[in-house]
């Protein structure tokens, strides 16, 4: 009994196929001989020709002849009116104008969307980089350079004029950032000397 | 009739007699080229499979002849891609089917419902088995019977009843098919699978009488 249910569980993956003649020929012939011996079987193969039986009764009803000649009118005026006069210009080589409406932009305008976004991510990348680059680099040459310390609050031993250049290179960092340290080693040294 | 008119009118048909003997690739290169009585073959050969099929996908003569009409504007209009003329049945079914679903997506988001009702959707039947059934008592039960059947398709999904319509009662083959939904051969039969066993499921009460 179980023999005869597995096989019929292995043969229902195949009915289908065999309805169509689908089957390898090995294959089409195990069928048949299983439907020859199992009724359960048979009965489905016969329900599934009889469902293509029953959509087949649903024939669409044959229009009156002249029912072409009028659609036929229509479908001419419609395609004159809507595309091109018939026989008067060929459909061969569509005209320029025609050939660009029928090219569907909307792919067209992604990839170029897409090449904008990707070009100014690498413009930005590459300028952040080059920022960190530098940002990397200058604390090196500042410890190069002599500089002096700058202290934070009043000292007597820097003259107003000194307190004056030292808020101009104030000025400058927060106007341009950072500014460029040797100049600005330069810059103090030169101010030291003037204090000396 | 002028006689100017007449001569003019049995040129056409002349001409239009002609060219029903003339092979589909031949056609499609003079109605690339913009010949009319070619594009007027071309209709005269493909307008029964695509009224059948939209017919059968919508149901009723208003919306299939509609679907037609709108099917051969766009085969005409894009005639001038159609690269393989052999490739022409495939593509004359994809545009109908592509456009009757289409059309019953519209139709369903509208909630539109015909105005003939169910009295065209039934017609066809009659007109199916007036042929072998003279039983009023039958005709009636027959009537039935397309209410289910009818009802069964339409609860299918798309692809399925396009898969199950065209392969069953169309007799297109699963190769085609696929070319005609442009999906893969596999799909075709899942679909064809799933679909014939739902319709069994929903119609096997009239299995077993």
């Amino acid at each position: 009994m179980n023999e005869k249910i597995m096989n019929c569980f292995e043969i229902e993956e195949h009915l289908l196929d065999y309805v169509d003649n689908e089957l390898a020929g090995s294959m089409q012939q195990v069928v048949a001989e299983h439907l020859q011996a199992c009724l359960s079987c048979r009965k489905e193969v016969e329900s599934y020709r009889k469902t293509a039986m029953l959509l087949q009764l649903r024939a669409v009803p044959e229009p009156p002849e002249r029912y072409w000649d009028e659609s036929w009118e229509k479908i001419r005026a419609g395609f004159k009116a809507r595309v091109l006069p018939l026989a008067e210009k060929p459909l061969g080589v569509p005209p320029r104008s025609l050939r660009l409406q029928h090219v569907n932009w909307r792919p067209l305008v992604g990839v170029a969307a897409m090449f904008c976004i990707i070009v100014a991510s690498a413009l930005l990348w590459s300028w952040q980089s080059r920022s960190r680059e530098i940002a990397a680099v200058a604390p090196q040459r500042i410890y190069m350079n002599p500089t002096p310390v700058v202290t934070v609050g009043r000292d007597d031993n820097f003259s107003d004029d000194m307190y004056r250049q030292m808020e101009l290179v104030d000025a400058g960092r927060a106007a341009f950032g950072s500014i460029d340290p040797i100049s600005k080693s330069v810059m103090l040294v030169r101010l030291e000397a003037d204090r000396k | 009739m002028s006689t100017q008119v007449a001569f003019k009118m049995q040129v056409a048909k002349d001409s239009a007699g002609q060219y029903a003997g003339l092979p589909e690739s031949d056609l499609i290169t003079l109605a690339q080229q913009g010949d009319e009585f070619a594009f007027e073959a071309l209709y005269r050969r493909f307008a029964r499979t695509v009224y059948t099929v939209a017919h059968h996908m919508l149901g009723n003569h208003h919306d299939a002849d509609e679907v037609m009409q709108e099917a051969f504007i766009r085969i005409f209009k894009n005639l001038s891609r159609l690269r393989s003329p052999q490739a022409i049945t495939a593509w004359v079914y994809q545009i109908t089917v592509n456009l009757c679903m289409d059309f019953r997506k519209a139709r369903t988001r509208s909630r539109w419902e015909p105005l003939e009702g169910d009295e065209d959707r039934h017609s066809h039947f009659e007109l199916a088995t007036a042929r072998w059934v003279r039983n009023p008592e039958q005709v009636l039960e027959n009537k039935e019977l397309l209410t289910h059947i009818t009802a069964a398709i339409d609860s299918l999904p798309e692809q399925q009843k396009a898969v199950i319509l065209l392969h069953e009662v169309e007799g297109v083959s699963k190769k085609m098919i696929a070319e005609i939904l442009d999906c893969s051969l596999v799909t075709v039969r899942t679909n064809l699978h799933h679909a014939r066993k739902k319709l069994r499921r929903k119609l096997l009460r009239y299995l077993n009488a």
